[in-house]
């Protein structure tokens, strides 16, 4: 395969996705009691299953190809009036989503013909056809048929259409003649005339351009048939057409477009053929709009799209459709799709800009030349603009995340018994992108356990009072530079003695008294808590709320929990807002420099006196509490000897307060994060590093899998010296 | 691939064109007829195109065709296409570059169809 063609595979996969994603989001909808005849969902639903069986026909997905036409099938008769989605026709399509996505992931493993899953796509095309059965119509009778034209109001009216192809769009994998054989399976077409005379003779030509134009007549089909057909033409082509019994006004209107695309060239083929006549090329409209047209080509074709669009279809009226415009939303053209490894190459430019930004900084003030410093200051105060700039490029709305969850919660809920609504809240609120998928993980395990231990069954909820239907909320906000995301239920709350009794019967706890509401919950989340009665396929094994807040910390965050009992549980994320920056705390051992966290930092305090004695245990009286603590220059093994009054820094991870010694305190910094890469990613207890202004590098702490790896070592010595 | 053979027979010169026809061959195509056409004696007042043999077509193979079909004309050659693969002449229909009389600008002659 070629590059070019892996990255138009690649991409593919990444819309199909997202188009699977987007059909079945339409499908919920009317689960939940949408307007089954609202035609722009139905409509953005066809064209979803239309592109995705387009896209993977171009780049030769055929076990896609061949599924999804039976589900566009489907969909274009719901289109046309034939059939109503409900109940049972919307679960089988679910499944049906659910299966492009695996055809999906088949053909990410080099799969393309679904080999694999041969047998399921049979038995889901016959599930579909039994729905369309049900209906009083059969598969077979689909429109897809050559020389059959669907049987609807307008597919009697006809049109005239004229074509004139981007120069690019053979390059870009578009061939005019598929979409127009395409078109014939669904219309009529009676006469049709290409314009020879713009096609350069074989001395001239670069023959990868496309300098096709041509008209035809069709004596049935739609505006939606020609829309289909030329979906996928992009920039430069444009398509316009009218109802064969449009008057001139329209035609003229239709054809302005045109007249700038053939730079106002009569096209005397189609003269000949009877598909234009020289007074409505000329027509008393035309040249004022066509000029129009010329000074100001995108808005023209974006307005004459939305004609298109919002046209009855039925309606003789003109049509105009640049197919480069005709199928996206206003808002689309507005983005632009750039690889993520892209944007992470920007911020890590933009990190290296920074910090040599800050390196001359450092330089001018040495120097003591104000101008030089000014100059300095305000490049720096750019940098900083650029910087978060590129971090924003980053940022993504959590609602996506979020919405995916529509269809676990609508599963779960049917194959627990349990009515479940879900609702999401804050969706717009935007965090890093790389923060967003990681914490797809541990939402699941949150909402999987609200909706199997949290929220009751129907008859429990209404026998305690509640509405039958139990709700799960997400929720998201920014608080504080953080981003805070929620899951919450109405459900029956955590039961507190239930998880004092499992605590001691697991022995974490010797008992109860003097725990607060607060300290019992956190006991959920040592590994292997769970007080479910029952192992489900969904939950209650026991792992997954350690794992959930081991992820949340790993990512900086942290995870707090509220009960009340029988009305509900709320689990609180606090995430930073991305993990390209740290606010950290910048210590020295000798020359060397670290950095900690700043949210892991509790305080500083000198170490006492009576704690530097050599080989003695490493712990101290924190005002009666005993602080173990960790030397870094014994961790890092850094020569030379310690500083008369060495200073501990005091850091919580989850409940464990352990202490850093360290030589001396540069405080508060404002780090950009350069990962750990090669031989190094491997290295606990550090989660990467910074380039300091000096040019000296900075190590960043993990200060969690240090303390832990400090353990594990302290416990091994331990073992070591009792076996001796 | 895509593979262009010339016999002369008398006053005329058969051109047959084997193979694919797609926006993948018709850049060495369009050198490979350039060079062809350009031999003495291969341009000639006779000139018949056997198509027969094109396995799949596309919009720019059908481009190519009706470009080199209006350079001959410019040089008033007479060319006709003798036979016509289905693939191909399904494709030219489409875009309107054929119809019964002629394939891509090229005069059909009576006797041969298409191939199917």
């Amino acid at each position: 395969m070629s590059i070019d063609m892996q990255v138009a595979v690649n991409t593919f996969l990444m819309e199909g996705r997202e188009l699977a994603h987007e059909l079945e989001d339409g499908l919920l909808q009317l689960e939940q009691g949408h307007d089954p005849r609202d035609r722009d969902l139905i409509n953005a639903m066809f064209r979803a299953a239309h592109t995705i069986k387009g896209s993977a026909g171009i780049v030769g997905i055929d076990s896609l190809t061949r599924f999804t036409h039976d589900v566009e099938n489907l969909l274009d008769r719901v289109r046309s009036g034939d059939m109503q989605l409900e109940g049972e026709t919307i679960s089988r399509l679910l499944t049906c989503c659910d299966h492009i996505n695996h055809l999906l992931d088949l053909a990410e493993k080099g799969d393309v013909h679904g080999e694999a899953s041969t047998a399921r796509s049979q038995e889901l095309l016959e599930g579909l056809k039994a729905c369309m059965g049900q209906t009083g119509a059969t598969a077979e009778a689909t429109p897809a048929v050559p020389g059959h034209a669907k049987d609807t109001a307008c597919a009697a009216q006809g049109f005239r259409l004229w074509a004139v192809f981007g120069k690019d769009c053979l390059r870009d994998g578009m061939d005019p003649a598929s979409a127009i054989c395409y078109l014939n399976e669904k219309v009529r077409v009676v006469r049709r005339s290409l314009v020879r005379s713009r096609i350069p003779d074989l001395s001239r030509i670069d023959p990868e351009d496309c300098w096709l134009a041509l008209a035809l007549e069709a004596q049935t089909g739609s505006a939606d048939d020609v829309r289909d057909a030329f979906e996928f033409f992009r920039d430069g082509t444009v398509v316009t057409m009218v109802g064969l019994d449009a008057d001139d006004d329209a035609v003229c209107e239709a054809l302005a477009p045109l007249k700038a695309a053939l730079h106002d060239e009569l096209p005397q083929a189609w003269l000949d053929e009877g598909l234009l006549s020289a007074q409505q090329w000329q027509g008393r409209k035309g040249s004022q709009q066509a000029h129009v047209q010329a000074e100001t080509p995108a808005p023209a074709a974006a307005s004459s799209a939305s004609a298109a669009a919002s046209a009855p279809a039925a309606a003789p009226a003109a049509a105009t459709a640049n197919s480069g415009a005709a199928h996206a939303a206003p808002a689309a053209a507005r983005f632009v799709r750039v690889p993520a490894d892209r944007l992470d190459e920007l911020i890590v430019q933009v990190g290296e800009l920074v910090i040599a930004s800050a390196g001359v900084d450092v330089l001018a003030r040495e120097t003591r030349h104000t101008r030089l410093q000014e100059a300095v200051e305000a490049l720096t105060q750019l940098i900083d603009g650029i910087q978060s700039g590129a971090l924003q490029l980053r940022m993504v709305p959590i609602g996506e995340t979020f919405s995916r969850f529509q269809r676990v919660v609508r599963d779960v809920s049917q194959e627990l018994g349990k009515k479940i609504a879900l609702d999401i809240v804050g969706g717009e609120t935007e965090l890093d992108k790389a923060l967003v998928e990681r914490i797809g993980d541990p939402l699941m395990h949150l909402v999987r356990n609200a909706m199997d231990h949290g929220l009751e069954p129907p008859a429990d909820r209404l026998a305690a009072g509640k509405p039958e239907q139990g709700t799960l909320r997400l929720r998201a906000f920014h608080d504080s530079g953080s981003v805070v995301v929620e899951v919450s239920d109405d459900g029956r709350g955590l039961s507190r003695e239930r998880i004092v009794a499992k605590a001691m019967e697991k022995g974490l706890i010797g008992s109860a008294d003097g725990l607060s509401d607060q300290d019992v919950w956190q006991l959920i989340f040592e590994p292997g808590f769970s007080t479910a009665d029952q192992v489900t396929n969904l939950s209650g094994r026991g792992v997954g709320m350690d794992v959930v807040r081991r992820s949340i910390e790993s990512l900086r965050g942290s995870i707090t929990l509220h009960s009340r009992p029988g009305q509900g549980t709320l689990m609180q994320m606090r995430l930073p807002l991305t993990l390209a920056i740290l606010d950290g705390f910048m210590v020295g051992v000798g020359a060397a420099r670290f950095i900690i966290p700043l949210d892991v930092v509790v305080e500083c305090v000198e170490l006492p006196a009576d704690a530097m004695i050599p080989d003695r245990p490493q712990y101290l009286n924190l005002r009666g509490e005993v602080l173990p603590y960790i030397c870094l220059r014994e961790a890092f093994s850094i020569e030379g000897s310690a500083t008369r009054r060495p200073s501990v820094v005091v850091t919580r991870c989850g409940d464990l307060k352990t202490g850093v010694l360290v030589d001396n305190l540069h405080g508060e910094t404002q780090t950009v994060i350069k990962p750990m890469t090669g031989i190094f990613r491997h290295l606990r207890g550090l989660s990467g590093t910074s380039i300091l202004g000096s040019g000296d590098i900075a190590l960043i702490l993990d200060i969690h899998h240090m303390v832990q790896a400090t353990v594990e070592r302290t416990a091994r010595q331990a073992q070591t010296t009792s076996s001796q | 691939m895509s593979a262009l053979q010339i016999e002369q027979h008398g006053d005329v010169t058969r051109l047959r064109l084997q193979g694919s026809l797609t926006i993948a061959e018709v850049t060495p195509l369009r050198q490979e007829l350039l060079a062809c056409l350009n031999e003495p004696g291969h341009a000639t007042q006779n000139l018949v195109w056997d198509l027969a043999s094109v396995t799949e077509a596309d919009s720019a193979g059908v481009q190519l065709l009706t470009a080199t079909s209006l350079w001959l004309q410019q040089r008033q050659v007479n060319s006709s296409v003798s036979a016509c693969a289905a693939g191909l002449d399904m494709v030219a229909r489409a875009v309107g570059a054929a119809d019964d009389r002629q394939c891509c600008g090229f005069t059909r002659q009576q006797d041969t169809g298409v191939t199917p």
